[in-house]
């Protein structure tokens, strides 16, 4: 672990030393100067989405976020259907992928003989590669369709009269395909994420398990997964950050549509989405503003979402040596 | 330690261990395994026998047909996204392995490099389109027109966090005795860097990079807002240029079954492309890690 530790000087003597040659002083500013470039690229980055919406933040307020309608026409723009399809979209993801996610990661580092582990793990990180472009092509081409014929058709004969969810007009693309294409998006995150926190609960624990007489699957469930929890719900949130700001192929998958979702089926936008589909439309400087207001939006959910991840997971790395 | 294990076993050691509950819920977990590597080769299944049919020697060396007509290629995207990667590498592998070394060698644990920290890790998750947007405001409005440096640009701050990581990442492998060692000869730190850890973690420095290019090469999001697309050959840096995702975007929601297949095939291409980068990442990791721990 000791090579793991960040070098750095450490007492005063050694830093006086190394402060008083001149090439470490060019050294260490240009270095910090280009830290210092990319800090600001990134303050830059918040700075101009806030100065671009503006105009809309003026016109509309904080109301935007509450407000439904979406009338390029007559100018009137409210962000609420984004932020439920966001939400929607994410979470049932989410729910999809996190439970299949976690039994993957239990399956690889428990069940599985350690020769197969790593080749799994391999293929597994592959998915993680695809661009999301070739998802957002499987999920128009492949998945909607085959949804439409199949899981849609089976909703709305068998439970579309009882529950209005699942009362709608069996389109393919929409926020069921939408869903499906993240969660399978968003698998390979949960499962190598939640694998590097399983692998690290010491064996020791596990075999004080065995020795008590608990079986196996006691074990895992008992010891290794609430050792872990602290990596597996870090693995979690940043997946969840992940499906918050996935943007091409949920919008090649969800259809489209301004209008709160009221079924599964239904076709509508997410805060990333809209921007990537409804940009080269825009037909005035206020419907613009409006989108980079989504886009605003969208920024903050997941620097909040992403710095909650970052401080979960490093609870863990202090102790552990865990890095997502 | 103790509260754990308090809490974590319940009373087996008189019932004995039941098997059911073992064989169910392990069952459930190969199922998921099989869903999951099922979802992996029924997508690539899909690229290569759509795709397969596509790939020529045309596809890679043609401009794509006339709208709906079969034959041409996408030679104009593939050289765009060349390009694209190109300008993204200048803007984003120095600041990338900068503020890597930065991390690594000179932080320690001051108020600023946390900062960066936090910043590095919280920019790896800020969606893609939102660099997009911020290109557009910066270069693509001022300068009115849709061009391949705005696209390199976005595609460049997209890289930087990744980079800065990777690098963080290798450079901290690389044991403590080699710095001490150069130091101990009275280097000064910039040569111990530059001379000793860096050409240590050469490789896997050069690999970040390659990752960095196969994540920034499947972008798509942020060039609908900085680099357009288009259906010739690149003329000019600053002109709208094609790139392969943009190429599939439009394919895929093209009606016809001939893009529909192009579209199949360049996807093949990228994903072939994006999986070996992500092998040699795993290669060259794998080497620094046996001797390492």
């Amino acid at each position: 672990m000791t090579t793991a530790t960040a070098y750095a000087p450490t007492t005063r003597t050694q830093r006086n030393r190394r402060r008083s040659g001149r090439g470490d002083r060019i050294y260490h500013a240009v270095i910090k100067s280009m830290v210092c470039v990319v800090l600001a690229i990134f303050t830059g980055v918040f700075a101009v989405v806030v100065v671009g919406a503006w105009p809309a933040m003026k016109r509309f307020g904080p109301g935007f976020m509450v407000n439904t309608g979406w009338d390029p026409v007559h100018l009137v723009f409210g962000a609420l259907p984004f932020i439920v399809g966001t939400i929607i979209v994410a979470f049932g993801a989410m729910i999809l992928a996190g439970g299949v996610g976690l039994m993957t990661a239990v399956c690889i580092t428990e069940l599985l003989p350690s020769w197969l582990q790593e080749p799994i793990a391999y293929l597994i990180e592959l998915l993680a590669f695809i661009p999301s472009v070739v998802y957002g092509l499987f999920g128009l081409l492949v998945l909607a369709p085959l949804l439409q014929r199949t899981v849609e058709v089976w909703l709305l004969e068998h439970l579309g009269s009882r529950f209005a969810l699942f009362n709608g007009a069996p389109y393919g693309v929409g926020y069921l395909s939408a869903i499906v294409i993240l969660a399978i998006m968003i698998l390979p995150l949960i499962v190598s994420l939640s694998r590097e926190a399983l692998i690290l609960v010491p064996r020791d624990l596990k075999e004080g398990g065995y020795a008590l007489g608990a079986g196996r699957w006691n074990v895992v469930w008992g010891i290794s997964v609430p050792f872990a929890r602290n990596g597996i719900v870090g693995a979690f949130v940043l997946s969840l950050g992940r499906a918050l700001g996935e943007t091409i192929a949920v919008a090649m998958t969800i259809g489209g549509g301004f209008h709160l979702p009221t079924t599964v089926m239904d076709q509508g936008y997410t805060l990333a989405s809209v921007i990537a589909n409804e940009f080269n439309e825009v037909s005035s400087d206020i419907y613009l503003s409006a989108l980079i207001y989504c886009g605003l939006i969208l920024f903050v959910i997941t620097v909040v979402v992403n710095t909650f991840a970052y401080f979960i997971v490093r609870r863990m790395s202090g102790i552990h040596g865990f890095r997502a | 330690m103790a509260s754990e294990l308090n809490t974590a076993i319940p009373t087996y050691h008189h019932r004995g261990p039941s098997k059911w509950p073992g064989f169910v819920g392990f069952s459930l977990t190969a199922v998921a395994t099989l869903l999951t590597l099922g979802a992996l080769f029924s997508i690539l299944g899909y690229l290569v026998i759509h795709g397969i049919g596509a790939i020529n020697w045309n596809f890679f060396f043609k401009e794509p047909a006339a709208v709906g007509e079969a034959g041409g290629g996408i030679a104009p995207s593939l050289l765009g996204t060349a390009i694209l990667v190109s300008i993204s590498m200048v803007i984003g592998a120095p600041l990338g392995v900068g503020v890597g070394i930065y991390l690594s060698e000179i932080a320690g644990d001051t108020r600023f490099a946390r900062m960066t920290r936090i910043a590095i890790n919280t920019f790896i998750g800020v969606p893609s389109i939102v660099i997009g947007i911020f290109v557009y405001f910066v270069l693509v409005k001022p300068t009115n027109t849709f061009s391949a440096v705005a696209g390199g640009l976005a595609l460049g701050i997209i890289m930087i966090p990744i980079m800065a990581r990777t690098t963080e990442d290798v450079l901290r492998l690389v044991p403590n005795s080699i710095r001490e060692a150069g130091l101990a000869l009275g280097a000064p730190q910039w040569r111990v860097t530059m001379d000793l850890v860096l050409p240590a973690a050469r490789a896997g420095v050069i690999t970040g990079g390659v990752l960095a290019i196969a994540r920034v090469a499947g972008e798509t999001a942020p060039l609908i807002l900085t680099a357009l697309g288009n259906e010739y050959y690149p003329s000019s840096l600053f002109k709208p240029i094609d790139e392969i995702t943009l190429r599939i975007l439009k394919y895929a929601r093209g009606p016809y079954d001939v893009w529909h297949q192009q579209a199949y095939g360049a996807a093949l291409i990228l994903v072939f492309g994006v999986a070996i980068g992500s092998l040699l990442l795993r290669l060259t990791t794998r080497d620094y890690n046996a001797p390492d721990r």
